[in-house]
């Protein structure tokens, strides 16, 4: 008969799979996993190129088929003109001995996989919303499911879905399109710095509108801004894997404690830089000119930081009750 | 700990990192003794996360491979063991997700481990049961022994949400512990 475990007995069980985990000898060895990592870099090289050769040419053949590079007095396309584009690649990096798609079916298809798997989840998460014990407490937020356009990292295609509420704690889904269909690579609890307290971890307010992309953090991969919500302006959290896995990057300043991974006022990617405004509230909040806070992400500590706006006041805006960065 | 200090101190070697040179470097010697000395402690964690020996070891090698693609930026920072093991955390929390959305997959499943002692089973499936941030936070006060200081410094959080989670995720965690005896054979539940 087995004795029942208390809670003491966790951090004993825990210790003891410590030790028990703790192989001595590593199985491979380190010089043998960096020319893995080396020929993995080589491969997401490859990878990356026949990727952005597909975007790119998804771009031209959307703009001859349908847009302003099409002419009447055009002659009718060549095949061999577009060949190299449409035996390209697929996303998958499965090598496959048939020809690949075109691009232009690869992508359709991935956005239109990334709608339906979305407005699956999005159903799924709003029933269980309904059903849960934060029904009442949140009955006045609409349930949102926002998402990322399809984008390459990588040499992989990846998105990022938001959803109001899901019933696993993670409502923020990192997805990966591979054979035909979009799965989730990573899936984060909410952001911190919605509340002044007592979080849930499973519910996000969020503003409707697609999840925005650009390289905010310099390291050539995309970063993913999705669209929050707040009483009088669209504050926003990033989704990147900068650090080396995917997650939030928290904001430091102006004058915000503790770190937060939520950020007011209206933020939003400006090309590939990261902005929010401040109001001062000098003389009043109605009043006063609003001020463009350029964000920069530092690697070193895995956060954006920002230099203090003009008008902004450490000895009052520290002490606000919510952690929203970026002011009032 | 001294494998950190050591890289630390060893630096870069002229290598960007992402494309290691063929000969060995300051930065890979320096890699290589971190390696070795990290090896054993981060595949415990993955071990507790994930309650297999198998994909323990799997992920830690992942995390280790991924510290040595960032090893210019990593080395840079107060701890390299405490970059990998971030990573290496939330690759086995990630594996939770994906072992829930792709049943049939070839991810291994820690209750198929046929070697594993019931209560290693038994508390990893219950580490599912937490938000990853709150099973993180038992991982590395409860399992690691580290203050609540240095447990919100490693998770971005403040001290007293830490307090918070810790009691909450050993309630929890206790609970399904015990739930899942009792309904074993010769659990105690008639």
């Amino acid at each position: 008969m087995t004795t029942p475990m208390d809670e003491d007995r966790v951090g004993a069980v825990m210790r003891d799979m410590l030790r028990a985990g703790a192989a001595p000898t590593p199985p491979v060895d380190p010089a043998e996993l960096r020319r893995g990592a080396h020929r993995r870099s080589l491969r997401r090289v490859d990878t990356k190129v026949v990727v952005a050769l597909a975007a790119v040419a998804a771009v031209l053949v959307a703009l001859i088929v349908a847009g302003p590079l099409r002419s009447d007095n055009r002659p009718t396309r060549s095949p061999t003109a577009t060949q190299p584009l449409t035996t390209s690649t697929s996303f998958s990096t499965t090598t496959s001995t048939t020809a690949p798609p075109p691009p232009t079916t690869v992508m359709a298809a991935a956005a239109a996989a990334l709608d339906t798997y979305v407005a699956d989840e999005a159903a799924t998460d709003a029933a269980a919303l309904k059903a849960s014990g934060l029904a009442s407490r949140f009955a006045t937020s609409p349930f949102i499911a926002d998402h990322s356009a399809p984008v390459a990292d990588d040499g992989r295609a990846v998105a990022v879905a938001a959803f109001t509420y899901d019933p696993g704690g993670h409502p923020v889904q990192i997805l990966e399109y591979d054979d035909g269909q979009w799965t989730p690579v990573a899936a984060l609890a909410a952001p911190s710095g919605q509340f002044a307290s007592g979080e849930p971890s499973s519910f996000v307010f969020l503003t409707s509108g697609p999840v925005s992309v650009a390289d905010v953090t310099g390291d050539g991969e995309p970063d993913f801004l999705v669209l929050a919500s707040a009483a009088d302006n669209v504050p926003g959290f990033v989704v990147s894997d900068a650090s080396g896995t995917w997650g939030y990057i928290p904001f430091s300043g102006p004058g915000v404690a503790p770190l937060t991974d939520v950020l007011g006022r209206n933020a939003q990617f400006q090309g590939n830089t990261l902005e929010s405004v401040y109001d001062s509230c000098v003389p009043d909040c109605a009043a006063a000119q609003d001020v463009t806070v350029t964000w920069t992400y530092q690697p070193s500590t895995d956060e954006f930081t920002a230099p203090d706006p003009p008008g902004y006041d450490t000895t009052t805006t520290t002490t606000s009750s919510t952690t929203v960065a970026g002011g009032p | 700990m001294a494998s950190e200090d050591q890289a630390r101190d060893t630096g870069r070697g002229g290598d960007d990192g992402r494309h290691p040179a063929t000969t060995t470097t300051k930065a890979e010697e320096a890699y290589d003794a971190f390696f070795r000395a990290s090896w054993a402690r981060l595949q415990g964690q993955a071990y507790v996360l994930t309650g297999s020996l198998e994909q323990a070891q799997d992920l830690t090698q992942e995390a280790l491979l991924r510290a040595w693609t960032h090893w210019d930026r990593i080395t840079g920072y107060e701890s390299a063991e405490g970059w990998t093991r971030r990573v290496l955390h939330n690759l086995c929390i990630g594996s939770w997700r994906r072992t829930q959305v792709r049943p049939m997959s070839v991810v291994r499943e820690p209750a198929t481990t046929v070697d594993a002692p019931t209560d290693h089973v038994l508390l990893a499936e219950a580490l599912r049961h937490l938000p990853g941030a709150q099973a993180r936070a038992l991982l590395l006060h409860d399992g690691l022994g580290m203050t609540v200081a240095e447990t919100a410094g490693e998770i971005g959080v403040p001290e007293g949400t830490v307090k918070s989670w810790l009691s909450r995720s050993r309630k929890i965690v206790a609970a399904h512990l015990e739930r899942s005896q009792r309904s074993a054979p010769g659990g105690g539940e008639t």
